[in-house]
């Protein structure tokens, strides 16, 4: 090794490499009687026995295990609880609230969870101080057969008995197939000239700079990227809020003298005798328009003019006496000049254009006639 | 190809250090070489039906489940019966890595690894159908209790909220487990690596392990408690996937068998599955010597048990039916029978019940031809089992006003197809990647792998102080 080298790295602490598992026994043993008490042993599979022979109890994880899983129960009994019953009771058919077997199986499943997770963190982490990738052993040439098929004893250089010039001698035996020394790479060394070298520096700020532009950036000229379509978030205008569309609101007004589908606008309002002198009923006289015209005189007309049109009406009360509609003006008055009254009312009357539609008035006329013709009945339609 | 010595079941009957070796040669070989051309074929098979399974899921996401076959009264169909059907065979690889190490029996060193692994793919390709059945799998997340700004919860008290605690545990657990017994696995793998690439990746997974006596005790531990936890938890997943019939009043779902009854059922998918991939799989890596005769024997005696256990499953619940008298109860026992689907009854029950009863016989427990067709008539039949008790169930129950049948659409076929392609594709790709079987848990196993001279310790010695190199 040449003389940079040795000081990059120190030595550990050394290996005795055995072929089998009974002369590996034998070899701890023996270490341990010559006086080494950092010791432990390397095998590609759990020895079973060595503990034993190293002088160790059973793991402690057991109780670690127990504990987590012990916090666990109680944390989701108490969660399940808490949600349950306090903060979002939801009464399901009467069932209690808090129903202890209910969250059985929730609890039972974080418990192995949880208790599964810290054991095993406990074991790489804690217990292992895993991972870790700078163990001298790593770096041993005899690692690759020691997870394999040969078997090895290390003594730390931190042991009283361990000499850097005479371990290899110590530990040397007849069944011993190799010894070496282990070295690392010096901390200090491995810290300063690896992670606060200048290139390594400058590349996590590189990269930390360039990552959070990266995400500005991105965020600033991407537009926002909704991730669902909730339906409170939709792409619309409030009524009354102001719209870039129209100068006004987000509902524009009509434009002037726009009309609904289907419906022209009443020509003659204010000139009743017009609409009596053109407009004419055009819906035909059929039995079904007739009873539609029946239904509808008797839910508008009827109260005040009465069943037959004749102004006795049954709302007389409180009421002004509504006239009879067999007058002989009105029974000479055309469709039209009945449908003008109808549409923008008369006297005390008001228009019924907005809770009867154009058809029904018409159809209310058609029923009306009938009704005209049944009080005054000329001669020829008696039997 | 193999030096080792071996008896007439494949058994090794001489040790020394070649043996060892030879050994693990023998696990990482698949490993070491480019794959050839049949691993590509499968591969591009099994790809394809991926592929085709998510494009359909696509598909079925973007327009609505409205394009599979299920409808009133049968909401749950495919996707619940494939789910079931996937979690079921999730339960082998649990049941032989934890149950059968907690009874001590080393006949299973030589499967764990692969039916762990397969548990773990199982539950992965199990776990797609809930998400998709939502049919807004993008919130799915809102099956986790978490807060959030609609201030409102999951409800404990419900079996499907039970089931996403059972199924997110039982993966990460699985997961856990299977990667702690990958550790030392890994750490060879990293000793052997042809390339600075694989080095780089074993390095890393395997947490710089050294195999240190300290961290074998505490590992050992470790999978010992690993293994107590996952045996109550394999018991219990599968009964809180039951518990999403059982605690329902349809008939034919209401029946306090059912817990057992889905447990016994998916141990015996599960090992028909195992069965059915790890024939393949020895045959093709040559592990005939590993994974032995012996081994497909005790699997196929596990078949024939859970398949009697299943069967009496089967028997019972006819007998619950006429001994309740109860005209609901009866009517669905008939109508499973000798209604419309007695079809998949007759499947169901002569591949699950009928078919391994020639496991009686050891001619047939020894014979890859045999075995071979009896675990794919067991996952056939387990499959139909799980469409029996959901859609024959569902489709006439008390209102015959709302009877209906169900047929599965395409889309519902293509997503079945592609869940098994999802399934194959992990698998081959893991057998190209990781020791299929544990190189440690084998070696520990072998006559003459252990300290066979127990020397007194003498009391005297000083006690021994951490080793930290």
């Amino acid at each position: 090794m040449s003389e940079p080298e040795q000081e990059r790295f120190e030595v550990v602490g050394a290996i005795a490499v055995y072929g089998a598992p009974d002369e590996l026994a034998e070899g701890v043993l023996k270490a341990r009687e010559a006086g080494f008490a950092r010791l432990d042993t390397v095998s590609p599979y759990p020895l079973h026995g060595m503990d034993r022979l190293l002088g160790k109890g059973p793991s402690r994880l057991g109780y670690i295990a127990a504990a987590a899983g012990l916090t666990a129960t109680i944390v989701a009994k108490t969660a399940q609880w808490w949600v349950s019953a306090v903060d979002y009771p939801l009464n399901i058919g009467g069932n209690p609230l808090f129903a202890l077997p209910a969250f059985v199986p929730v609890t039972f499943e974080v418990m192995v969870l949880f208790a599964s997770l810290t054991t095993v963190v406990a074991m790489l982490a804690v217990f292992n101080g895993l991972p870790r990738y700078g163990s001298a052993l790593l770096r041993s040439s005899f690692i690759r057969d020691l997870t394999c098929n040969r078997y090895a004893l290390v003594v730390d250089a931190a042991d009283k008995r361990f000499g850097v010039d005479t371990i290899l001698e110590d530990l040397s035996g007849p069944n011993v197939q190799a010894v070496e020394l282990l070295q690392r790479e010096k901390p200090s060394l491995y810290y300063k000239e690896r992670i606060l070298s200048v290139p390594f520096l400058v590349l996590i700020i590189g990269v930390a700079v360039f990552s959070s532009t990266a995400t500005r950036l991105a965020f600033r000229y991407g537009g926002e990227l909704p991730l669902y379509n909730f339906m409170k978030h939709q792409a619309r205008v409030a009524a009354q809020a102001p719209s870039s569309f129209a100068s006004s609101a987000g509902v524009t007004r009509a434009v002037e003298g726009t009309v609904a589908r289907g419906f022209l606008p009443y020509a003659y309002r204010g000139r009743p005798d017009d609409a009596g002198a053109n407009m004419v009923n055009t819906l035909p006289l059929t039995a079904g328009n007739l009873a539609r015209g029946r239904d509808r005189f008797t839910v508008f007309c009827q109260p005040c003019h009465g069943r037959l049109a004749d102004g006795r009406g049954t709302l007389t009360a409180a009421f002004p006496k509504a006239p009879t509609l067999h007058s002989k003006k009105v029974r000479e008055w055309t469709d039209g000049r009945i449908y003008a009254v109808l549409t923008e009312g008369q006297n005390l009357m008001p228009g019924w254009e907005a809770q009867i539609s154009r058809d029904d008035r018409w159809l209310i006329i058609h029923y009306l006639r009938v009704l005209q013709r049944s009080q005054h009945a000329p001669e020829q339609d008696l039997p | 190809m193999s030096q080792v010595i071996t008896d007439r079941d494949g058994e090794f009957r001489h040790f020394d250090q070649a043996t060892f070796a030879q050994v693990d040669d023998d696990i990482a070989a698949p490993m070491a070489y480019i794959p050839g051309r049949r691993w590509w074929i499968a591969l591009a098979c099994s790809g394809s039906l991926m592929l085709l399974g998510f494009s359909l899921m696509a598909y079925t996401v973007s327009t609505g489940v409205g394009v599979w076959g299920n409808n009133s009264p049968v909401f749950w169909a495919f996707p619940i019966v494939n789910f079931v059907f996937w979690i079921g065979i999730g339960h082998a690889g649990t049941l032989i890595s934890a149950i059968l190490f907690l009874f001590r029996q080393p006949w299973r060193n030589a499967i764990a690894r692969f039916a762990e692994a397969m548990t773990i793919f199982a539950v992965m390709t199990a776990a797609m159908f809930p998400v998709i059945h939502m049919g807004r799998p993008w919130l799915a997340h809102w099956v986790f209790p978490y807060p959030n700004d609609m201030s409102i919860w999951v409800n404990f008290r419900s079996p499907l909220v039970w089931d996403v605690f059972a199924i997110s545990t039982y993966f990460t657990v699985s997961l856990l487990f299977w990667y702690v017994g990958l550790i030392p696995d890994l750490a060879a793998m990293r000793e052997r690596a042809a390339t600075k690439v694989h080095r780089v990746v074993y390095s890393v997974l395997s947490c710089g392990w050294t195999g240190l006596n300290r961290h074998w005790r505490h590992y050992e531990r470790t999978y010992l408690i690993l293994a107590g936890l996952s045996t109550p938890l394999v018991v219990s997943v599968h009964t809180i996937v039951s518990f999403d019939f059982a605690t329902s009043v349809i008939p034919g779902w209401h029946t306090t068998i059912l817990p057992p009854y889905f447990v016994a059922g998916a141990v015996f998918s599960g090992f028909a599955m195992v069965l059915s991939v790890l024939i393949v799989v020895r045959r093709l890596f040559h592990l005939e010597h590993i994974v032995t005769m012996r081994h497909l024997d005790h699997m196929n005696k596990v078949v024939l048990a859970t398949g009697l256990m299943v069967g009496y499953a089967y028997c019972i619940e006819i007998f619950t039916a006429w001994y309740s008298q109860e005209d609901a109860e009866i009517f669905m026992i008939l109508n499973r029978i000798t209604g419309p689907y007695w079809w998949a009854f007759v499947l169901m029950f002569s591949c699950n019940v009928l078919a391994p009863q020639v496991h009686w016989s050891s001619r047939a427990r020894r014979s890859i031809p045999i075995m071979f067709t009896v675990s794919i008539l067991v996952n056939i039949g387990m499959w139909f089992e799980r469409f029996v008790i959901i859609v024959t169930s569902l489709h006439r129950d008390y209102l015959p006003g709302s009877w209906g049948m169900y047929k599965p659409t395409l889309v519902d076929l293509g997503i079945l197809a592609g869940s098994f392609g999802l399934f194959f594709t992990l698998v081959l790709l893991f057998v190209r990647s990781l020791p299929v079987i544990s190189m440690t848990e084998i070696k520990a196993g072998l006559p003459g792998a252990q300290i066979s001279k127990h020397a007194r310790v003498p009391a005297k010695l000083p006690a021994v102080e951490e080793a930290n190199v």
